[in-house]
């Protein structure tokens, strides 16, 4: 192809991706505004006045949770490193049962707005609001810089603009949405936003993987070998082992690391967890996230044939050059579908495909900050700040308040981190969630002997150990080791990151925080397998070690919350 | 709301207000929605309920069922985690025709993960609602 012509179906693509952003654009905005009519009391803005259905909270589940990391990145690992996306793909639907089973419905029966507020049943309220508080706060607010500077990355992509002004002006539309979306729909106008978006992955990635799969004649087998053959890695490509545990004995103890994670860590996500209050009662709870084991059951079944037919009818070296991490191969994949690069059919398809992905991270950003607002206003402002004294009306107020701060923190943020590597946030926001929540919100509900020092010691040990693994990680020490085997030859770029001459033989991370050549003390990419048991360890020791022997009053704190949990009486 | 020390809860039992609650209704539950606070108080009967055998048989019919099934799931995903890192030769074995045995292995978490789901839904749907239920409209009748 010459050059005019590429330019001009460049140009073209980018006006269609450009009109179907906008269209997606203003169909949010208008269910907003739609949403924000019946936004009056505290029950409409944090739990969308509870009303949601069980089908329509389900799919909402599903867009909290399907990230751009999930529908990009999966595809794009598959694409790339074959089998190991799949891994992804497993941990994050099976970690739905933890909730299923042991979470959803006593929250719901037990709560109110956020986490904290079933820990606040039977502990002292301040401490343990504010420590739930500040691991909300966090685990969002890293979710939230991974994912915008992930949005910045993959939106550039997709447009193909790549200078520094477009980066930073997609990471301030993608937040100024985001804001207003929360701020002014509310908890009602965010499941909208994702369940639209939802709704749209589906249908996109659907319409794919039959198309996908129809070049194959449905022969699945057919599919697998061609993308072997294609990948470059013949057989291996299949096999488990291509990106993780490559290395030595310590990259396969990161695997599991990261499978404990993504198990354990869902049902400790906030944004997750608050969804579980939209809905009427716990058995709407129950059917929404049967609903949403479903939906994205099927959605990371669909990914694999997407990864793997990107893998077929491109080439694992094609979707390489457009992009180093693959996140491109979803798109690439939509456009060869359409009938390849310059024709409309290709152009169509891509912009529909790019639009969804750019649904998926507003839908997973706003409900961040929806999330992390309502924490902020009902555990730290209302009930730690005022004790308490302060009306629905003032508390969703600093609950918008603390959208837009805790939103224009982010987008700032994330405008610092742009360059940076941060793609390892996800993970440690399921490593906090996982270590930090999880125990919490597991040892208040089952557990009776649990006290406030216990789940302060739980929330505090598990969010400061697993940032602490990984500031001694190889996310921020490089260095080569056995685990990070040096990189051959440094290219032009990854020398001036580290700056270190390129003849360099000992860095083993080019994007690493800190230092290329110095060796990270801990070898692990994944706190999980330290920090899940220290979390654990820590909350169990704490409610050991309390001075303050249980009381009658905490037993019959206790005997309420199983009631209550149990039988749904009193609920919210 | 009251600090903690003022809290409603926070106070002595008082068994003679149990009572009371038991033989009618709290007069004034109803002009106290008392919405920030999260547990109304001992004159609910939550604590005469925790007490129930029908309430501990109730626990124990959950709690049998959701335990042993979390650490049966948690197990085998794990055993399919450490075989992707230390098992490769294994989960490299062609089945047939490029399905291999990581892939099947893979699939079946997928089904085992459905299975329980369906399986969870009827057991709640069918064993505990309905005696969850009746709990429920005797504590708030």
């Amino acid at each position: 192809m010459n050059l005019s012509l590429d330019l001009a179906a460049k140009s073209s693509n980018r006006g269609w991706t450009f009109a179907m952003f906008a269209i997606l654009v203003v169909v949010t905005l208008g269910i907003t505004f739609w949403a924000s009519r019946k936004n009056r009391t505290a029950a409409d803005f944090y739990a969308g006045g509870r009303s949601f259905t069980s089908l329509q909270n389900g799919l909402a589940i599903g867009g909290d949770y399907m990230s751009a990391a999930s529908f990009l990145g999966i595809a794009g690992i598959l694409a790339l490193s074959g089998y190991d996306g799949f891994l992804y793909s497993i941990g994050f639907l099976v970690a739905w049962l933890v909730a299923l089973l042991l979470v959803a419905e006593p929250m719901r029966n037990s709560g109110r707005f956020t986490m904290a507020d079933v820990l606040a049943n039977r502990m002292r309220e301040r401490p343990v609001r504010t420590a739930a508080s500040v691991s909300t706060i966090v685990v969002s607010i890293f979710y939230l810089i991974a994912q915008m500077v992930g949005a910045a990355s993959v939106v550039s992509l997709l447009l193909d603009v790549k200078s520094d002004a477009a980066q930073i002006s997609v990471i301030a539309a993608v937040g100024a949405l985001m804001i207003v979306y929360v701020t002014v729909g509310g908890m009602k106008g965010t499941s909208w936003v994702q369940i639209v978006k939802a709704g749209l992955l589906m249908v996109g990635a659907f319409v794919m993987c039959v198309w996908v799969l129809a070049k194959f004649d449905f022969n699945v087998a057919d599919l697998l070998g061609t993308a072997a053959s294609k990948s470059g890695s013949g057989e291996s490509f299949l096999q488990p082992g291509l990106k993780y545990g490559a290395t030595d004995g310590w990259s396969k103890i990161d695997l599991i690391s990261l499978g404990l994670a993504l198990v354990l860590g869902t049902a400790g996500l906030p944004h997750i967890l608050v969804r579980f209050y939209t809905v009427p009662n716990a058995r709407v709870a129950r059917r929404s996230v049967t609903w949403a084991i479903g939906i994205i059951g099927v959605f990371y079944l669909m990914t694999l044939i997407l990864g793997f037919g990107a893998a077929a009818l491109i080439g694992s070296k094609e979707i390489k050059k457009a992009d180093p991490s693959g996140n491109t191969a979803a798109t690439r994949l939509a456009e060869h579908l359409g009938g390849g690069a310059g024709t409309t059919g290709g152009a169509l398809m891509l912009a529909f495909i790019a639009a969804v992905a750019f649904a998926t991270i507003l839908a997973v950003v706003a409900g961040l900050t929806l999330a992390s607002s309502s924490s902020f206003a009902h555990d730290l402002y209302a009930n730690v700040f005022r004790k308490g004294r302060t009306t629905d009306k003032d508390e969703v107020k600093v609950a918008r308040i603390s959208a837009l701060v805790i939103g224009t923190a982010a987008i700032v943020l994330s405008v610092f981190a742009r360059e940076l590597n941060v793609a390892f946030l996800v993970a440690l926001a399921f490593a906090i969630a996982a270590s930090a929540n999880l125990p919490a919100i597991l040892f208040s509900l089952f557990w009776k002997n649990f006290n406030t020092r216990g789940a302060v010691f739980g929330i505090y040990g598990g969010l400061v150990t697993s940032v602490l693994v990984v500031l001694l990680s190889p996310i921020c020490w490089g260095g080569a080791s056995d685990t990070k085997p040096a990189i051959k030859q440094l290219t032009a770029k990854q020398a001036s990151d580290c700056d270190v001459s390129k003849d360099r033989k000992d860095v083993g991370n080019a994007t690493a925080l800190f230092s290329c050549t110095t060796p990270a003390p801990i070898p692990l990419e994944n706190p999980g397998i330290i920090s899940i048991p220290v979390g654990f360890a820590c909350a169990a020791i704490g409610a050991m070690s309390a001075r303050r022997r249980r009381t009658d009053d905490d037993d019959r704190k206790f005997a309420e919350l199983e009631v209550r949990a149990l039988t749904g009486a009193g609920a919210h | 709301m009251p600090t903690p020390h003022e809290d409603p809860h926070d106070r002595p039992p008082e068994p003679a207000s149990e009572l009371v609650a038991e033989l009618e209704p709290e007069p004034d539950s109803a002009s106290v929605p008392a919405p920030r606070v999260p547990y109304v108080d001992d004159r609910t009967g939550y604590l005469e309920m925790e007490q129930d055998p029908r309430f501990g048989a109730l626990k124990r019919r959950q709690r049998s069922f959701i335990f042993p099934v979390t650490a049966a799931f948690l197990a085998w995903f794990l055993l399919y985690v450490v075989m992707s890192a230390y098992a490769r030769d294994f989960m490299a074995k062609e089945l047939m025709n490029h399905i291999n045995v990581a892939l099947v292995f893979g699939l079946l978490q997928f089904v085992s993960t459905f299975l329980i789901a369906w399986a969870y839904s009827r057991f709640a749907r069918t064993r505990l609602d309905p005696v969850a239920t009746e709990l429920r409209e005797e504590l708030e009748a």
